[in-house]
């Protein structure tokens, strides 16, 4: 709470920072046409002295005769001209609008802008005809997606928000230019929100568990899984060790708490002890966790036992969990070489990437991918001979990867080297690689074997429908029989299972980032070594309960019969604490010794069962466990339930109220999910009225 | 007759055979610095002692509530009433019928032949014989021991006696060795002194203890556990322990200070451990020591981030642009028509610590 707190001040401060604008230049495909687009845009709206809040769609006849006169001069009229005039001649329009993307058929940027020109002016026939041409640009650019201009598009769905239908336009427009990404699909998730819990949960499900789609979305689908679960786990086992250090840390501490005075009162005595003993938690909240379980080992029945070696467990964990979030981080990096080398398959040529990636080869030349990525950049770039070259270098250090054999023939081909190409094509085709087999036929098709060619695309077509369908009729409907070199083959990226067994394995895992990663959550020990250690604590805590168990063990400390605080045969007066002793000293009554007895038996009930009620209200379930007075089962698994709920909230609150901000739609899910809690809360007060 | 004089080995010996054979009645006082005993005589034969750490009424009231089981409310008052008066106090229990008179007797013969062993042991001190008449009120229960059945059992204890304290301190805590279930039955304190005592452990509670709240005498106690000692049925508690139970004891007498000022001192101390702690744990150990880990380990993770945000806002700007046909003045312009979040704010505006952290170590590097 805290900390989002602080977040909300820094913003403040820096939010109205102009300095901090820009960032940076552009590193995606097809941002530079955008920019030099803008940049001519600009330069045509200055001459014609068309300034910021010009609006084009409410022009008086005045100022359209203006504007003419300020264009004539023009010989070869250019789209931004062809759209003024579009937008001055009502009766040409059409004409003019056309002639306009005509002009600029080549130019995916101003392309672009064209749309949003259109879009602005209300064209919207005109607006689809742009992104049409846009999407043959993109194609024809041998590639399959385009990020930039999907977010984009989905940055007009979020300005249309009150146009449901609107927005789901551009939402599948926004698919279309990126049908890999998962935003999409989250936004389309949350702008038809209630009714769109079941038809995107079988998209969701099968891109996680049966590994459709991109690894991409593969990924990050399971991450914020693993994140809800991780994030169960970990508030399970935080509130399982909070639990019994309430419960055993006044006993665990009782022999500190007796070197302070013994006038002073005991509770606050027992107090000190463990603020003194929480303050470790600042040597790192492991350590601490590790401490406080041998703290109080030996005074947990067995049954806690069990529960306590299970959150330690999960706490042994901890370094396999620097794993995943390093792989996760790792790959969705994007300056890693995975990112990049999915971009340079999906998308079309950016030289931001291509250098990046030529820098990274030039550093690390012993890496495949690094090289394979280089290739495509290059092939992209029609650079075929440096293609050729890093092709095969690729392909020499990873010779049985069919995604390297397929991108390497790809080079093959489009170099006319089709014998090279075909029997590249044929090994990663036996390995069940669809596309290979669709590459393949293209080869046959150029050896005029159309037969069995055509017999393989439909072969391929079974295996991957979707994808090959697609291809093709895009091809059909922007190419129909002249298909550019680029869109003859297909690329190869890996399918998700292939992800976790080639990906990560070869080129993402590093151990070093791991270390990184890991820091110093175990005083500084490597998360090689903290496991090491933690094994052997474990190991040594297993051996102490299950062998030493029958040990004639002392009781070292006791409860005071009378409030059931804790005591040892130093601080006690016959068999009560100090207190308690003091408080019967002088008296002889039998019946106002009871009546004593029962009001300090009381007094100190009462506080119990209304810390039981407190954690109850904040954490269902581990009142229960702490009290006891609910079957172990039960209160264990309310715990465990509670933990998956709060992780939960926190999803939603990270996912949904951070990223979307707040809106009624926000609000009304954190109450419907909040109703969890209201229930323990409404059971609870009863409770607490009559006591 | 006044008889006074040093005591040593054997002398009391001497002083109640000199007292038998002249029959005479009076009280025989000792003293040895820290505690005194009495012995009464009457017509030359002991009918009563007292010690002043253990006294006949006091084990009486004990025995009656523990063996008993007579509320202790009842006869406390009866006891009060008759304090001083253990003759009459004795007779209104046999008439009350607490205990039967055979009973009573045998209980106030052994307790008093055992104080007067006791005081066979002294060998310091002073005695002092006061002869008088009026000693009707010290007699309980109408009891007669002669001084040679006394004198010939102190001698055979005064041997035993030294064995046991060489094996029994009065600060040992005695723990069982074996666990079993404890019997709930009560078990006569004079018959079955050892299996009595071994109910009795509770594992917390020294020698000491058991002699000043028990209605059996020091040497019933110290008997009863040698006893137990010798079966191996109990141990004494590993002298570490027994000491600070000693320790603690004494601390507790002197305790004797102000609470408030111990509790506002103890408070302090302790806070201030805590910021010891907390500094060294958190400033010293993981920002001065582990500062590179943690770092680093920091910058590993909102690297991501940033990267992404840095890719959202460049998005947002180019659609701003794109669509509103001029720059973007402010990132709240950006916010403002949402296409960014608080979130991607946060964390873009991170990246200027990450690149003057990567500027840092580039430079250490160099060097
Ligand atoms: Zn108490
Ligand atoms: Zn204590």
């Amino acid at each position: 709470m805290n900390q989002i707190l602080l977040r909300k001040l820094f913003l403040l401060l820096i939010i109205s920072n102009p300095f901090l604008l820009y960032a940076g230049n552009s590193e995606l495909f097809w941002s530079d046409w955008i920019q030099s687009a803008i940049i001519s845009r600009e330069s045509f709206f200055r001459s014609i002295e068309i300034i910021d809040d010009f609006k084009l769609d409410k022009l008086n006849s005045h100022q359209k005769s203006s504007l003419i006169g300020k264009m004539d001069s023009v010989l070869s009229p250019d789209s931004w001209h062809n759209l003024l005039y579009g937008i001055i001649d009502d009766d040409e329009s059409d004409n003019y609008f056309s002639k306009a993307l005509h002009n600029c058929r080549k130019d995916p940027g101003t392309t672009w802008l064209l749309f949003i020109e259109f879009t602005k002016i209300k064209e919207k026939k005109f607006a689809e005809n742009a992104l049409k041409q846009l999407h043959k640009l993109l194609l024809e650019a041998g590639a399959q997606s385009s990020s930039l201009i999907s977010q984009q598009l989905l940055h007009f769905a979020i300005e249309s928000k009150s146009n449901k239908t609107e927005a789901l336009e551009y939402i599948k427009w926004a698919k279309l230019f990126d049908s890999f990404s998962i935003q999409p699909e989250q936004k389309e998730f949350w702008i038809s929100f209630p009714v769109s819990i079941i038809t995107k949960l079988k998209y969701f499900i099968s891109s996680a568990f049966f590994f459709n789609g991109h690894w991409e979305t593969h990924l990050r689908l399971i991450y914020s899984l693993y994140v809800w679960f991780r994030n169960a786990l970990l508030l399970f086992v935080l509130s399982v060790f909070s639990i019994y250090i309430i419960k055993y840390f006044p006993s665990a501490l009782h022999f500190f708490a007796d070197l302070f005075p013994g006038n002073v009162s005991l509770t606050l005595r027992t107090l000190l002890v463990s603020s003194i003993m929480l303050s470790f938690i600042s040597f790192g909240f492991i350590p601490f966790l590790w401490l406080s379980a041998f703290l109080i080992w030996r005074f947990v029945n067995i049954k806690e036992k069990t529960l306590l070696l299970c959150a330690l467990f999960f706490l042994l964990l901890t370094p396999v969990d620097a794993v995943i979030r390093n792989i996760y981080h790792r790959t969705l990096d994007p300056d890693s070489v995975a990112m990049i080398f999915s971009g340079a398959v999906r998308e079309g040529y950016s030289e931001q990437e291509h250098r990046k990636v030529y820098a990274y080869c030039k550093n690390n030349p012993s890496d495949y991918l690094a090289n394979l990525t280089n290739a495509i950049y290059s092939l992209k770039n029609n650079n075929l001979v440096s293609a050729l070259n890093y092709g095969e270098q690729a392909l020499a250090l990873h010779p049985h990867d069919p995604v390297v054999q397929t991108n390497v023939g790809n080079i093959f081909f489009l170099n006319g080297n089709f014998d090279k190409a075909k029997s590249l094509y044929k090994l990663a085709s036996d390995n069940g690689y669809v596309n290979a087999q669709f590459n393949l036929a293209q080869c046959l098709f150029h050896d005029n074997k159309t037969a069995s060619a055509t017999e393989l695309i439909k072969k391929a077509a079974l295996g991957d429908p979707e994808n090959i369908n697609r291809f093709l009729q895009n091809n059909d409907e922007y190419f129909t029989d002249n298909w550019p070199s680029l869109r003859k083959i297909m690329f190869a990226d890996y399918q998700p299972k292939q992800f976790w067994t080639i990906l990560v394995p070869s080129s993402i895992y590093s151990g070093n980032d791991v270390e990184v990663l890991w820091g110093n959550s175990f005083m500084g020990l490597s998360s090689r070594n903290s496991f090491i250690l933690s094994f052997v604590l474990y190991a040594f805590l297993l051996i102490i309960t299950f062998k030493l168990n029958n040990k004639r063990n002392l009781r070292i400390t006791f409860e005071c019969r009378y409030c059931g605080r804790v005591i040892c045969r130093k601080c006690k007066t016959g068999l009560l604490c100090n207190a308690c002793s003091d408080a019967i000293k002088l008296v002889h009554n039998e019946k106002t010794l009871h009546k004593i007895q029962l009001s300090i038996w009381s007094k100190f009930q009462r506080f119990r069962i209304v810390r039981e009620r407190v954690l109850n209200i904040l954490f269902p379930g581990a009142g229960f466990l702490l009290g006891e007075q609910k079957p172990y089962w039960i209160s264990l698994i309310l715990v465990s339930i509670t933990s998956l709920i709060y992780s939960f909230y926190f999803s939603i609150v990270h996912d949904f109220i951070i990223r979307e901000g707040f809106s009624l739609k926000s609000v009304f899910l954190t109450i419907s999910f909040s109703l969890y809690n209201l229930i323990f809360i409404i059971k609870q007060i009863p409770l607490f009225i009559k006591n | 007759m006044v008889l006074s004089g040093t005591l040593r080995e054997f002398i009391l010996a001497d002083v109640f055979q000199l007292l038998t054979q002249q029959k005479i009645t009076g009280k025989l006082i000792l003293n040895n610095g820290l505690n005194e005993g009495i012995v009464v005589f009457k017509n030359g034969i002991i009918v009563a002692a007292e010690k002043n750490d253990e006294n006949l009424s006091n084990k009486l009231f004990r025995y009656l509530v523990e063996i008993k089981q007579i509320a202790s409310n009842k006869i406390r008052e009866l006891f009060a009433s008759h304090e001083g008066d253990i003759c009459s106090l004795t007779k209104e229990i046999i008439q009350k019928g607490y205990l039967a008179e055979s009973e009573l007797k045998f209980f106030c013969e052994s307790v008093t032949e055992d104080i007067i062993c006791s005081l066979f042991v002294w060998n310091t001190g002073k005695y002092r014989f006061n002869s008088s008449e009026n000693i009707d009120s010290l007699i309980p229960a109408n009891i007669l021991i002669t001084s040679e059945s006394v004198i010939m059992e102190a001698m055979r204890r005064i041997d035993e006696w030294n064995r046991m304290k060489s094996s029994i301190n009065e600060n040992t805590v005695f723990v069982r060795n074996q666990k079993d279930v404890s019997k709930t039955n009560i078990i006569d304190p004079f018959k079955a002194t050892a299996e009595y005592l071994y109910n009795l452990l509770d594992g917390t509670s020294p020698v000491k203890e058991f002699i000043s709240s028990s209605c059996l005498t020091e040497y019933k106690i110290y008997e009863g556990l040698y006893e137990l000692i010798q079966q191996k049925k109990i141990v004494p508690l590993s002298d570490k322990i027994s000491r600070s139970v000693q320790a603690a004891l004494e601390k507790k007498k002197q305790d004797q200070t102000n609470p408030v000022s111990s509790t506002i001192s103890s408070f302090v101390l302790s806070m201030g451990i805590v910021a010891l702690i907390v500094f060294c744990g958190h400033f010293l150990f993981n920002s001065i020591i582990l500062f590179n880990k943690k770092h680093e380990a920091h910058i590993s993770r909102i690297t991501p981030q940033i990267k992404s945000s840095k890719l959202t806002i460049h998005i947002a700007e180019l659609f701003y642009e794109s669509y509103y046909r001029k720059k973007p003045q402010t990132l709240l312009d950006l916010k403002d028509f949402n296409l960014v979040s608080d979130n991607d704010l946060y964390y873009y505006s991170l990246e200027e610590t990450v690149d003057s952290e990567k500027n840092r170590r580039y430079n250490d590097n160099s060097e």
